[in-house]
């Protein structure tokens, strides 16, 4: 019998699925509509829920026991539930969390008015750490906990993206603001130069075994991150292990901390369904101020003068009768962006499953770029008896970006950000003939749009199964497989066009490049729980897990295609086979780990708490002598609170001090680093003879280092938890030092060392050849402030929380270098430095003292205007060699820093920091009556920007629209060879000068002028919602009907002159140097938009 | 219930048991790339390790735009940097105006970098190519591994060979180095010519005549290659010994006239080269059907002629941004913007490398060098648009950026060969011509002159003036007569091998280069040349760190 009803329920699930797969959304509603129980024979029985205190609980689970009849408490606590005949003589189960499950005989009886009684054990939240769980007022390390409910406060498309401004250290960017763009994410500031993501484990698993891609930035645009495409609503909650002590259990890959994400599974009880609809219209928020078509006729023609002031090539349009065309509303558009979101879950005393559903699509706010995503999770857990648990869950996830590649969006040469700003404002779109009108210098940014097929499709497939058994009272074994498959197709196709000489494409081609990714992972962990001596409690844990994972990827490119239909965009349909181009690149590359860990979890009276981590880590980057890494850590707690002179404090409810010490590490950049290899797959060593058979070179191209190890991260943490108020009020706060030593840096050699790459070669030459050694060291100082307010009863619901986040960087060692780096446009080299003592990536420059005015000139032997009140020095033939030899009244006065009388690259300094002082976000949420408001806050405080977009916008010398700044430059009154004045000029300015042959360099030198303050404080997210009250919905078997309105982004209060001052990694940059690079704004990046939105959320 | 406990532990037991052997689970060699220890067992393996010596001539910007442009020519009284005014890659400007330091972003280091990585490439290859064996590969060839061992050799002494006429004294490194060697200190020049000469005595033996090698190895190093640079280590050293006596830098050299001239004449002899034209032949080239030899060497018909003693093989290879076999010198000299016959202004190369006002002057009128290397506003080129219509470069803002109004025209392409089919920027398919056989003979002439052989100089010198003559139909240059002098000799140099990477080298080995090179820029800014300071380009400053000073610049750099 029992096998059957097992059976049944087994094929009641399985419809369910298949509904939920052949069904549009709406078929099932309607089918779940329909589970709701339908008017049958016996009775209806009603009641209300109350607490102890007389406060009515709405949201309560009551049900007939053993049954899937149920239903939920109202918003005054009221229930009403028809009983079927067959079930009159059943049970009656009342179930709520943090209370004690109440189960009562149905009996005759048709009211039940029930008080639950608070569950002091289940109170007490529960959060996940790393294999395993713990009371979170008996945690000992810094781990923040976000329930799913903030998560899906604002809508993001990845919980990564939800995470932002959540918890106190966790600083999370968005890299750019494309549809499904990657994110940034750090934990306790930059403690390596090789990339700070964490660790992602969703329900136990990290989301990618392979090391390079176990990151949650890892191949960006989600060919490996199942973190950004995991739905939002899918998680109950996430925990984020900050300090050494806690992600210690994580051994190599905590270092940077460790996000563990739980996800959603069905309860016991009735099955419950929930539908969310948004959609949101989305804008640029802010516009870049440039010319309209007069101003940039005015500039051209001062220009003209400046040039040539007896023939000046003047601006020959007419300016009067000049159009004007705003290209940035050309270019930008309102983008629709569409959510849908399905879930059914439920269960009974055996089993509990949970599926959901979710689709996006989201137009992106520049044409022709889109993102659609739809995702696919189920769970169950199966209880084969009271001994042994099995269950599994299964996450699919299809997503396709058209558009750019992510990378190109963040660099600033041939993209359409980049072309779109200096773009005449006198030119349309299209001539009349709707042909692209063609720009005097550069291209027309509808070109780019019009030419673009690019769709990247992803599909990630994330699979775990798991037993647990537990053959004695506290003793759990936990087995844990877990298989992924990541599969990626880039489809590229270019058509012939010709718009200008530098812009066209003579040939069609289509290009192919498909990434697999493969791995799978097993661990295996038993936990034994003990107490003795009445006071004494400890746990025990204890386990082993291994990984694989592989890459393999492979490009394929075809040119000359029949025609230029979608349906010949295949390589059969290539006429041409023999061009060079057509060669097919791939690769592979394989990793594996190895782990024995251990915990042991002790606590006397639960007021002295201690835990002690270790974990050995081994891992196939590293050679036979270095494999092995040993990671320990422990801290203690000690719950004053519970001391009984602290005891009766009438406003104090909770109080704990934390102290942590833990050891962590990182993994080495690139899988090979130990391994002399030999490249023969570079174009670049390759050579032709005959002058035509290209032949195949090789060569190696990384210098091996046969000592590579672990990057290690030492932490230590004092904390403290107050709760106030029957911890209505809590406040914790974390100081943290965390030291990383042997951080990996590409250590330069000399050229005679023979592997000499430039920088910007890198790639075409097969990576950073330079040896990764382990030397440097990076120091982050801390502290983390959260406070939280809550008030959960009564009428007037409402919470509050604050967190916010203050580090402090620096540079320990970097054995004596500096790590000079990044360029802007064509002009701007080495803007930042990472040098020993200071903060990573500081900006780099030249220091101004204002500009020279005409009192500052003079008049040379040879009839040329030079500053006289500046450094100079003779030369050995008695020249005067001045400081700026160029320079002329409105041009900026550098400082001679050094006072050698030169103005060069020894007068740089360091200028700024794109660090913030401090990061915090705010939330609030009211809830009245049935309407509810939330608000999100997050903001980013004492950092600095260097706006190349400023920097680019402000060339004089190549042509396209500019910057209205230009207007108020300096310009000295202009005579022409007769003396006539030509140009009155504009000398009561502090705007350097208009010079379009720019012999200062104004624009070529990195000079503080370019810097800005990138403090901001943004309106991440408002909603306001409103319930419609239960009495109405329930009639037509609704739980709850939730309809919003809300905006993201409505307003930043920023000073930040450009685009945006939340400021993402700079993808184009390869991963080693994003960090050095953090904080500048080349112009290109795809901005962020604001959204509105309007939704609807049904529970039934 | 025990039952299944039991089992469950037998399997965890079996897992734990199954990665009990984890340390092989976790040695995981690379896949998909080769390891050192095994790649150089096989020929296919030497064939790829030469290949890739030799592709270090086209790394973009090293050879072509800053070796041959920069440092030979643009740093010279031959050519300006034009291009785009004062700050266009500042480092080749700084050059341009003697200004340069050691810590210029590029212009030194990618020389002595790049230079460097092709030694070691060599270096690998003349290790590892010795141990091929009968044993490690069926199909081993001992005499073409031979062959391959001389082509290594050779690439490594032009390589040095170089860096001396940049640095001056530079390491030698006859071996893969060990990570102790990476810092050794700068040898004198004389002995980095013993390893160069030692090489070039191998590849001498081993390799075949260019004609030998035929036209399917027409790019690789030939035996009359080697002869040649031996003979050009000879002048350098002669050169140094007369003009430079009791300078320590040139510690140990002496003049030996005698071998330049023998090595020199040996290629003359081979019977592998000639002029280019010599005989008045005429070319059918894009440029006209009747194109004379001079002329024609710089065109694609050009490539691998019978001037060419050792090229640089440039092809468009398409193979996107850099890893191109092409050269960027078409893109970087071509003029800035063309006029259409509707007066249009089109843009169109940068405009790198343009003829000096000295070397516009110094043309003999009529002189057909002049046209095949001079750009003026008269000149018409092919169309942007079609083949059949030629239009004229504008100057315009050219002399806005730098007072200049020529182009240079050696490394030119039309439309058809390169501006329609580029696929990159730097996809120029010119060769370039590292040792041509004009730049031999004049070797010949400038040893016959300083032996006293009056008779043979003035017979080399008129064979270059031939051909000239013969490339046009004006008479002119007419045969030098009397005796032939040393500004003759620098004339004939500096008008036949204009902007093609030699006359700054030329100055300094004749120390004349304060007497050639201290004049005034066309944008009014005044050069200072002063020797010994500026005879050699100081080694960066990142490379004298990174060896812990063992690197030291000469005087007047330090």
């Amino acid at each position: 019998m029992k096998k059957n009803l097992w059976k049944l329920r087994l094929k009641t699930v399985f419809i369910v699925l298949l509904i939920m797969f052949t069904g549009s959304y709406f078929t099932c509603i309607a089918a779940s509509g329909n589970s709701t129980p339908a008017q049958q024979q016996g009775k209806v029985i009603t009641g209300t829920i109350t607490t102890s205190e007389g406060e009515k609980l709405p949201g309560v689970n009551v049900v007939i026991k053993g049954t899937t009849i149920g239903t939920v408490t109202d918003i005054d606590g009221n229930f009403s539930l028809a009983v079927p005949e067959e079930n009159l003589s059943g049970e009656l189960q009342v179930s709520y969390v943090g209370y004690l499950t109440e189960t009562l005989d149905i009996g005759g009886q048709t009211e039940f008015n029930v008080t639950l009684i608070p569950d002091l054990q289940q109170l007490e939240e529960i959060v996940v750490i790393g294999y395993g769980v713990q009371k979170k007022s008996d945690l000992t390390g810094a781990v923040a906990s976000i329930s799913g409910e903030k998560l899906v406060e604002v809508p993001s498309i990845g919980v990564d993206q939800a995470l932002q401004g959540r918890a106190a250290g966790v600083n999370v960017i968005s890299n750019t603001g494309m549809p499904g763009g990657s994110i940034s994410i750090q934990i306790r500031g930059i403690s390596s130069i090789n990339g700070n993501q964490p660790l992602v484990i969703v329900d136990g698993v990290p989301v990618s075994i392979d090391g390079n891609s176990d990151r949650a930035d890892a191949g960006y645009n989600g060919v490996n991150n199942l973190f950004g495409s995991l739905n939002p609503n899918d998680v109950e909650s996430i925990e984020v292990l900050k300090d050494a002590s806690s992600a210690a259990i994580y051994g190599s890959s905590g270092g940077n901390g460790v996000i563990l994400i739980t996800t959603k599974k069905g309860k016991a009880g009735k099955i419950t369904s929930n539908f969310n609809f948004y959609r949101g219209w989305q804008k640029p928020w802010k516009k870049i101020d440039v010319c309209n078509s007069q101003e940039y006729a005015q500039i051209m023609n001062w220009i003209a003068i400046i040039k040539n002031p007896d023939d000046p090539d003047y601006f020959s349009l007419q300016p009067d009768t000049l159009p004007n065309y705003d290209w940035q509303d050309i270019m930008f558009r309102t983008a629709v962006m569409d959510n849908y979101d399905f879930s059914i879950s439920g269960g009974n005393d055996v089993s509990t499953y949970r599926l959901s559903t979710s689709y996006i699509t989201q137009e992106g706010i520049l044409n022709n770029s889109d993102y659609k995503r739809l995702t696919v999770r189920i769970n169950s857990d199966h209880k084969l008896s009271n001994r042994i648990n099995i269950g599994e869950d299964v996450n699919f996830a299809y997503s396709k970006t058209n558009g750019f590649d992510e990378w190109v969006y963040t660099q600033e040469y041939n993209t359409p950000m980049a072309n779109i700003l200096p773009m005449y404002p006198y030119l349309a779109p299209y001539d009349e003939n709707g042909v692209w009108t063609k720009p005097p210098v550069g291209s027309n940014p509808k070109v780019a749009e019009d030419v673009l097929h690019e769709q990247r499709y992803r599909y990630n497939l994330a699979a775990n199964t798991y037993a647990e058994i537990s053959p004695l009272k506290g003793l759990t074994f936990t087995s844990r497989v877990h298989g992924g498959l990541n599969f990626g197709l880039d489809d590229i196709f270019k058509p012939v066009y010709d718009h200008v000489p530098t812009d066209k494409r003579e040939v069609n081609s289509v290009e192919n490049t498909v990434t697999r990714h493969l791995e799978w992972s097993w661990q295996n962990y038993g936990t034994y729980n003990l107490s003795f001596l009445s006071n004494h409690n400890i746990t025990l844990m204890a386990g082993m897990e291994s990984g694989y994972g592989k890459n393999i990827d492979i490009t394929g490119t075809r040119e000359g295609l029949i025609n230029e239909t979608p349906e010949m965009r295949y390589f059969n349909a290539s006429l041409n086979d023999t061009s060079l181009n057509q060669l097919i690149e791939g690769g592979g590359d394989e990793s594996s780990r190895y782990a024995y860990f251990g915990r042991i979890n002790y606590d006397y009276k639960g007021k002295y708490l201690l835990t002690a981590n270790f974990r050995r880590d081994g891992s196939s980057r590293f050679g036979p002598g270095n494999r092995y890494g040993n990671f320990p850590s422990f801290s203690v707690g000690w719950k004053f609170s519970e001391e009984e002179f602290l005891r009766n404090l009438p406003f104090l409810s909770f109080g704990k001090l934390r102290f942590g010490w833990g050891s962590t590490g990182a993994n080495a950049p690139g899988l090979y680093a130990y391994y002399a290899r030999v490249n023969s797959t570079l174009s670049a060593f390759n050579y032709i003879f005959d002058r035509s058979t290209l032949l195949t070179g090789a060569a190696p191209v990384q210098m091996p280092n046969r000592e590579i190890r672990w990057e290690t991260m030492i932490m230590t943490n004092f904390g403290i938890d107050l709760g106030f108020f029957d911890n209505k009020l809590n406040f914790t706060a974390d100081y943290f030092i965390k030291t990383s030593k042997d951080m990996l840096i590409y250590q330069p050699q000399p050229a005679l060392s023979g592997i000499y790459q430039y920088e910007a070669d890198l790639p075409q030459l097969g990576g950073d050849a330079r040896p990764i050694i382990n030397i440097g060291s990076i120091e982050n100082r801390g502290l983390e402030l959260t406070v939280g307010y809550k008030k959960m009863s009564g009428s007037l619901r409402q919470s509050a929380d604050f967190n916010i986040t203050f580090v402090k960087n620096k540079v320990l060692d970097l054995k004596g270098d500096s790590l000079i780096y990044g360029d802007v446009g064509v002009n701007l080299h080495d803007i930042t430095i990472t040098k020993e003592g200071y903060p990573m990536g500081q900006f780099y420059g030249y220091v101004t003292d204002g500009i020279f005015s005409e009192e500052d000139a003079a008049i040379d032997s040879r009839g040329r205007i030079y500053i006289w009140n500046q450094p100079f020095t003779i030369n050995s033939v008695g020249d005067t060699i001045r400081a700026q030899r160029n320079a002329a009244p409105g041009d900026i006065r550098y400082k001679d820093l050094n006072n050698d009388s030169l103005i060069n690259t020894g007068d740089r300094t360091i200028i700024g920091s794109p660090i913030p002082k401090f990061v915090l976000g705010f939330s609030y949420n009211v809830e009245y009556k049935g309407f509810d408001l939330n608000l999100f806050l997050q903001g980013s405080f004492g950092n600095k920007i260097f706006n190349g977009t400023k920097n680019w916008l402000y060339n004089q010398d190549v042509g396209g629209n500019r910057s209205p700044d230009l207007l108020d430059q300096y310009r000295s009154p202009v005579y022409d060879s007769e003396g006539n004045l030509v140009d009155a000029g504009n000398t009561n300015t502090t705007m350097f000068r208009l010079d379009p042959r720019g012999g200062n360099g104004n624009l070529t030198k990195p000079s503080d002028v370019f810097l800005e303050d990138g403090s901001y404080l943004r309106l991440k997210n408002v909603q306001l919602g409103y319930t419609l009250p239960a009495k109405l919905t329930q009639h037509v078997g609704i739980e709850a009907l939730r309809i919003y309105v809300g905006a993201k982004n409505l307003f930043t209060i920023t000073k930040y002159t450009g685009f945006d001052p939340e400021i993402g990694m700079n993808i184009a940059t390869p991963e080693q140097q994003r960090n050095l690079l953090m904080g500048t704004d080349k112009g290109a990046t795809y901005p962020q938009p604001r959204m509105y939105l309007t939704g609807i959320n049904v529970t039934f | 219930m025990k039952n299944i406990i039991i089992k469950y532990l037998n399997i965890l037991l079996a897992g734990l048991l199954l990665f009990g052997c984890s340390e092989e689970f976790l040695d995981l060699k690379p896949i998909a790339q080769d390891s050192e220890e095994t790649f150089y067992s096989t020929m296919d393996g030497a064939e790829k390790a030469i290949t890739a010596c030799y592709s270090n001539f086209c790394l973009e910007k090293t050879w072509d735009l800053t070796i041959m442009m920069t440092l030979g020519s643009i740093s010279s009284d031959d050519s300006e940097a034009g291009a785009g005014g004062k700050d266009d890659v500042i480092e080749f400007q700084h050059v341009d105006q003697m200004r340069h330091t050691p810590s210029e972003a590029n212009v030194f280091i990618w020389p002595w970098g790049y230079c460097f990585r092709a030694i070691n490439h060599c270096n690998i290859a003349i290790e590892k190519l010795p141990e091929i064996s009968k044993e490690t590969d069926p199909a081993f060839n001992a005499s073409l591994i031979r062959k391959r061992l001389g082509e290594a050799k050779f690439l490594r002494a032009i390589n040095y060979f170089v860096l001396t006429q940049i640095f001056g004294g530079v390491p030698v490194m006859d071996h893969v180095p060990l990570p102790t060697e990476y810092t050794k200190g700068r040898d004198d020049i004389i002995d980095v010519y013993k390893l160069i000469r030692s090489d070039l005595r191998f590849a001498m033996t081993v390799l075949p005549e260019k004609s030998q090698w035929g036209e399917s190895n027409a790019g690789r190093a030939s035996k009359g290659a080697a002869t040649a640079l031996m003979a050009k280590t000879f002048l350098y050293e002669s050169s140094y010994a007369k003009n430079y006596p009791g300078d320590e830098r040139f510690a140990g050299m002496t003049q030996q006239w005698d071998s330049v001239l023998f090595f020199a004449e040996q290629v003359m002899n081979s019977g592998e080269y000639e002029l280019l034209g010599i005989n008045g032949e005429r070319f059918d080239t894009w440029w006209s059907p009747e194109t004379g030899g001079y002329r024609c060497i710089f065109l694609t018909r050009g490539n691998n002629s019978s001037e060419g003693v050792f090229e640089v093989q440039n092809v468009q290879d398409g193979q996107e941004w850099f890893n191109t076999r092409g050269t960027a010198l078409v893109r970087w000299t071509a003029p800035r913007e063309y006029i259409d016959n509707n007066g249009n202004h089109i843009e169109h190369g940068w405009g790198w490398l343009c003829p000096s006002p000295q070397l516009v002057a110094s043309y003999e009128e009529g002189d057909p060098r002049f046209k095949a290397t001079v750009m003026t506003a008269d000149d018409s080129i092919p169309s942007m648009k079609d083949d059949s219509t030629w239009f004229k470069p504008s100057m315009e803002e050219l002399y806005d950026r730098s007072g200049l109004s020529w182009y240079g025209r050696k490394y030119e392409c039309n439309y058809n060969e390169y501006w329609k089919s580029t696929k990159t920027w730097m996809d120029g398919p010119l060769d370039l011509k590292l040792i041509r056989f004009a730049d031999v003979v004049l070797w010949a002439a400038e040893a016959a002159y300083n032996l006293n052989d009056n008779a043979k100089a003035l017979e080399y010198i008129n064979m270059v003036r031939t051909r000239a003559r013969n490339s046009g139909d004006t008479g002119v240059p007419a045969d030098l007569t009397g005796t032939v002098t040393m500004d003759d000799i620098v004339y004939e140099r500096y008008i036949e091998l204009a902007m093609e990477g030699h006359r700054f080298f030329d100055l300094v080995r004749w120390n004349l280069a304060e007497q050639y090179l201290n004049h005034t820029l066309a944008d009014g800014d005044q050069i200072t040349f002063e020797s010994p300071m500026y005879d050699f380009f100081p080694i960066p400053i990142t490379e004298i760190d990174l060896s812990g000073n063992n690197l030291k610049q000469y005087a007047g750099w330090d």
